[in-house]
């Protein structure tokens, strides 16, 4: 019984600390790389396909 | 490195399962919190680079285009509202704006390198930054000016004469504000003409040609004239455009055949391309237009308009050897597109037979002031436009 307490504690632990990782770390910073990705291709493609027109 | 490994193995094991132990709710609902603290910390500090205070940040922005606003009408008004640097730069549509971010990892690396750091360094620059942000608002129809003005929302009443006259036009087109308002904000590139010159450009790529004894050549530009080949006596200017004939060469010079007319009253120091036309082909001194030993006369005829007697003279004279135009149409094509580029900005621009030769002066002379044209430039768009006037194009009169 013991056992398995601790060992639900430990996963308990672990969850909780990807979960941290994840929202605070990855997917932040990969937010923000795509987001610039984002703006690279634009300009990538501003300067194969011409400036953004008269909108 | 083998802790590094167990640790992602570990993670990779929680992560491609359901949660166990969180609840579904709190998973969802601290995803959602995380993500609005993120991307209003993002925007913050996105925001945060779209700032005055940051732009200046960065010593050659300072030093020169923020002082240069300062004496500006976009600094300092009667009505107190001013620009700061994003209004004109950062586009406002996000896409835009993102990409202008991207764009702006460029100005990271200058800043890192010290590519502008000096006065100097700016200077030499200035041209080409100017060049990129006038390529913007040349595409996008100047977008971020009507970010504050608006065609519709002006009171032409309220304006100078001139100024009314040439809005309304501008209004009517829906017009590139920058199309005619560059150096609004900041100090206007110097406009290095041998650079930028098309014409001299187009001279000096036919540098080092050989020319014909015998054939005939153009001048591209503005051209020199000697009495010899040691070019110790300045005579005048060949204008650009103008035919002559190759007849000698020697110590980098070629001696050359000018087949003109002129007034025969007073100096006659104007040399035309024909009787009673005013193209000019070339302008001497007072001295070289009367040296006899440099002309041969022709026929004498008198003009019934002005009672001008003109006379017909062959004038022999020297030219450095530069780069000289063997088809006349090149130097016409270039002509033909700076007349349909120059002049079509404010107005549609009148057919060239629509006028005859001489009345194109007048027409021509008038209009200088609103447009920003290099003397050969000007001087080969004038004489295309006589060339294909009235006088010479019978057909499209």
């Amino acid at each position: 019984m013991k056992q398995q307490i601790s060992s639900i504690a430990a996963e308990k632990k672990g969850e909780w600390k990807l979960f941290i990782f994840l929202t605070v770390f990855l997917f932040p910073i990969l937010a923000t790389v795509s987001v610039f990705g984002y703006g690279f291709i634009m300009w990538m493609s501003n300067i194969l396909f011409g400036l953004p027109g008269h909108s | 490195m083998k802790k590094i490994f167990s640790m992602i193995a570990r993670f990779w094991g929680v992560f491609n399962k359901p949660s166990k132990h969180i609840s579904l709710g709190i998973v969802t609902c601290g995803a959602f919190l995380a993500g609005i603290i993120f991307w209003g910390g993002f925007n913050t500090a996105l925001e945060a680079t779209n700032t005055e205070e940051f732009c200046i940040s960065c010593h050659s922005m300072k030093e020169n285009n923020y002082q240069e606003i300062q004496k500006t009408i976009h600094w300092s008004n009667r009505s107190g509202v001013r620009a700061t640097c994003p209004d004109c730069h950062v586009p406002h549509k996000w896409s835009d704006k993102i990409a202008a971010k991207a764009r702006a990892s460029k100005d990271v690396f200058g800043w890192l390198l010290g590519t502008v750091d000096t006065k100097e360094k700016f200077e030499s620059k200035r041209l080409h930054l100017a060049q990129n942000e006038w390529a913007r608002f040349k595409a996008n129809g100047s977008l971020e000016c009507r970010n504050c003005h608006d065609y519709k929302s002006m009171d032409f009443a309220k304006m100078s004469q001139r100024g009314a006259i040439q809005m309304r036009k501008a209004a009517e087109r829906d017009q590139s504000c920058v199309d005619c308002h560059k150096g609004i904000a900041h100090e206007l590139p110097e406009m290095d003409d041998s650079a930028n010159s098309a014409l001299a450009k187009m001279s000096q790529d036919l540098d080092g040609s050989s020319y014909e004894t015998g054939k005939s050549y153009y001048s591209l530009v503005q051209t020199p004239l000697y009495a010899d080949d040691s070019a110790t006596d300045y005579l005048g200017v060949l204008s650009p455009a103008t035919q002559f004939t190759v007849i000698d060469e020697s110590n980098g010079r070629l001696k050359i055949e000018l087949v003109t007319w002129h007034k025969a009253k007073g100096y006659g120091r104007v040399l035309y391309f024909d009787f009673a036309k005013n193209i000019v082909q070339a302008t001497l001194s007072k001295e070289a237009s009367q040296d006899e030993s440099l002309f041969v006369r022709g026929d004498k005829k008198e003009d019934d308009l002005t009672g001008l007697p003109w006379e017909q003279v062959t004038f022999t004279l020297w030219v450095d050897k530069k780069g000289f135009e063997e088809s006349l149409q090149n130097i016409w094509d270039y002509a033909k597109e700076a007349y349909q580029t120059t002049c079509s900005v404010c107005h549609t621009q009148p057919a060239e037979a629509h006028f005859d030769a001489n009345t194109w002066v007048g027409m021509f002379a008038g209009m200088q002031g609103f447009v920003n044209l290099d003397g050969d430039t000007h001087d080969v768009i004038l004489k295309y436009l006589q060339s294909h006037s009235s006088d010479y194009d019978k057909a499209n009169h």
